[in-house]
């Protein structure tokens, strides 16, 4: 028997396809990406690369270790220098802050609470941390709810917490500016399957809250196809082979991982990393 | 409810007192078969005082004994303080500026390897006999651990948490104070603790070499009058005392240490 659910899916033959380089895009863009290059240590991490993301888009950057999809999310945050070209951000339409940054390690000041962690932000941008201490806990308590910690947590040491919990104080800690972008890179690495499936769910419920331009680094493809509207998928150098535009509509359930057409869409992304991994090893 | 096991954990100590059992036990057979070679060889006592001996000769002069051992720590905090202050300074300026690093840091190290007693002589010629001498050959000795530990400490931040910090545009002054100095206090302990040692090594040689012009006249001073005196139950009491004293300050900085350390993630190693 089909799932109710999965009859609202477009077939495989409504996913659109572009591959090489990205078409100009007429919505309006949150980041710009114009003939990036990247060289560290004379090695040439990215070669003029170009990118559009349109404001509140999810995207996700697929590719295999090394292509330089984490140096691209690092330059586009700003620390890493590009050698040539431009990144330009689209004016948010409200005052925030331009982006958060979520990293692989939680990243967490060992010697600060769960609240002092998720509190820095607000703090080094505003250095007097006297000024409306209730608003900040009043922020910090609702980020905490928001990624489904409890507030029993607030006065806890990251060495307390475990792998999960430290993840989602870090993506508070993201939150807490309210960012027009937030940029992930692949945050759940190091998790196991099961928790970062969790995490992912949680994730999207958090993004349809805000519905933040959101830029998401992984390796992993069904985590990209689950979570992303838009999967670039990244070759050498920063190559684009592929701009895939997901067939799903958000909410997203668990249960669409198990779909017929998450597993082509899956196969299809695959196919071309393989094709690439072939090419790069003259197999 | 009748357990035969709960009456015999409650009945067991805790395991950091049990560890104690060991080295006690030994420190008994040793003094133990010390005090019977004095009894059946009959050495002389200016050789080697018995362990009872020892305990009379320093009970006899008890008030001395113990207001010495006061100057002497008087001293050695005083110099530990002064180390500290300039350690922590000088490893702030040298993480501060690369070139302050590169140009004086060999030297400080290089200066670690004169030996103190070389030194002494020197300082007592700048700085007279007394207190102000002693104070600074101890704040010489005890300094290095303290600047080596910090400066590495101060440099050797997580990227990552770097990354954080730029990506949120924290100022210099704010990555000095939110990242830097707290990343390196488990290395200002960790380097507080081996100096902790070294001040009484100082302030004894201190005393030993500058001692005589202090109004009262610390353990170092006592070690060097006994050895002229050949009063070695006086000697070997202050040699015990100033261990013990060393002993005392060393755990005194590790207490402090741990306490400080309950909010890192960093265990200190026992």
């Amino acid at each position: 028997m089909d799932n109710a659910d999965n009859n609202s899916y477009p077939t495989l033959d409504q996913i659109t396809m572009t591959r090489g380089r990205v078409p100009e895009n007429t919505a309006k863009h949150a980041i710009q990406v114009q003939d990036l290059g990247v060289v560290l240590t004379d090695t040439v991490i990215l070669d003029s690369l170009s990118l559009e993301i349109s404001q509140g888009q999810w995207v996700a950057i697929v590719g295999p270790s090394g292509c330089g999809k984490s140096t691209l999310l690092r330059t586009i945050a700003g620390l890493t220098s590009p050698s040539t070209g431009v990144i330009t951000w689209g004016q948010p339409s409200a005052p925030r802050s331009p982006l958060a940054f979520v990293f692989q390690d939680s990243t967490l000041l060992p010697w600060r609470t769960v609240y002092d962690n998720i509190r820095l932000p607000l703090e080094l941008s505003d250095g007097r941390h006297s000024a409306q201490q209730t608003t900040v806990k009043e922020k910090v308590k609702e980020k905490i709810q928001l990624v489904g910690l409890s507030q029993h947590d607030m006065n806890k040491f990251p060495r307390m917490l475990s792998g999960g919990m430290k993840m989602r104080v870090s993506l508070a800690r993201a939150l807490i500016t309210n960012p027009a972008v937030l940029l992930l890179d692949e945050p759940f690495a190091a998790l196991d399957e099961i928790l970062r499936q969790q995490l992912n769910e949680d994730l999207l419920r958090i993004w349809a809250t805000s519905r933040t331009t959101t830029v998401m680094v992984t390796h992993n493809v069904a985590e990209a196809i689950f979570l992303a509207e838009r999967i670039l998928v990244m070759g050498g150098q920063g190559q684009l082979l592929a701009d895939v535009t997901v067939p799903f509509t958000y909410p997203r359930q668990r249960a669409l991982r198990t779909t017929l057409q998450f597993a082509e869409v899956n196969q299809q992304i695959s196919e071309i990393l393989f094709a690439q991994s072939r090419t790069d090893t003259g197999k | 409810m009748n357990n035969p096991f709960q009456q015999h954990n409650a009945l067991r100590l805790p395991a950091q007192l049990r560890a104690l059992f060991p080295p006690l036990l030994f420190l008994i057979i040793v003094l133990g078969t010390w005090e019977l070679i004095e009894l059946w060889m009959d050495i002389p006592k200016i050789l080697l005082p018995s362990p009872l001996e020892i305990l009379s000769g320093a009970l006899e002069k008890r008030s001395q004994l113990a207001s010495a051992a006061w100057i002497t720590s008087r001293a050695a905090l005083s110099g530990f303080a002064l180390a500290l202050l300039l350690g922590t300074s000088s490893a702030l300026v040298f993480s501060v500026s690369q070139l302050a690093r590169r140009a004086v840091y060999p030297y400080m190290i290089l200066l670690q390897t004169v030996p103190i007693v070389a030194i002494a002589p020197l300082v007592i010629i700048w700085l007279g006999g007394g207190l102000n001498s002693i104070v600074a050959i101890i704040t010489i000795i005890s300094v290095f651990p303290i600047v080596t530990n910090v400066t590495t400490g101060l440099t050797s931040i997580d990227p990552g948490l770097n990354d954080l910090m730029t990506l949120y545009g924290a100022s210099s002054w704010q990555k000095l104070w939110k990242l830097r100095l707290p990343t390196a206090v488990p290395y200002l302990i960790s380097g507080a603790r081996v100096s902790s040692g070294l001040t009484i090594v100082g302030a004894i040689v201190g005393e030993y070499m500058a001692g005589y012009q202090s109004e009262s006249p610390g353990l170092g001073y006592y070690v060097f009058l006994a050895s002229t005196n050949a009063q070695s139950e006086i000697l070997y009491a202050s040699i015990f005392i100033s261990t013990l004293l060393g002993i005392l300050l060393f755990g005194l900085v590790t207490l402090v240490g741990k306490t400080a350390l309950a909010r890192w993630t960093f265990e200190m190693e026992q």
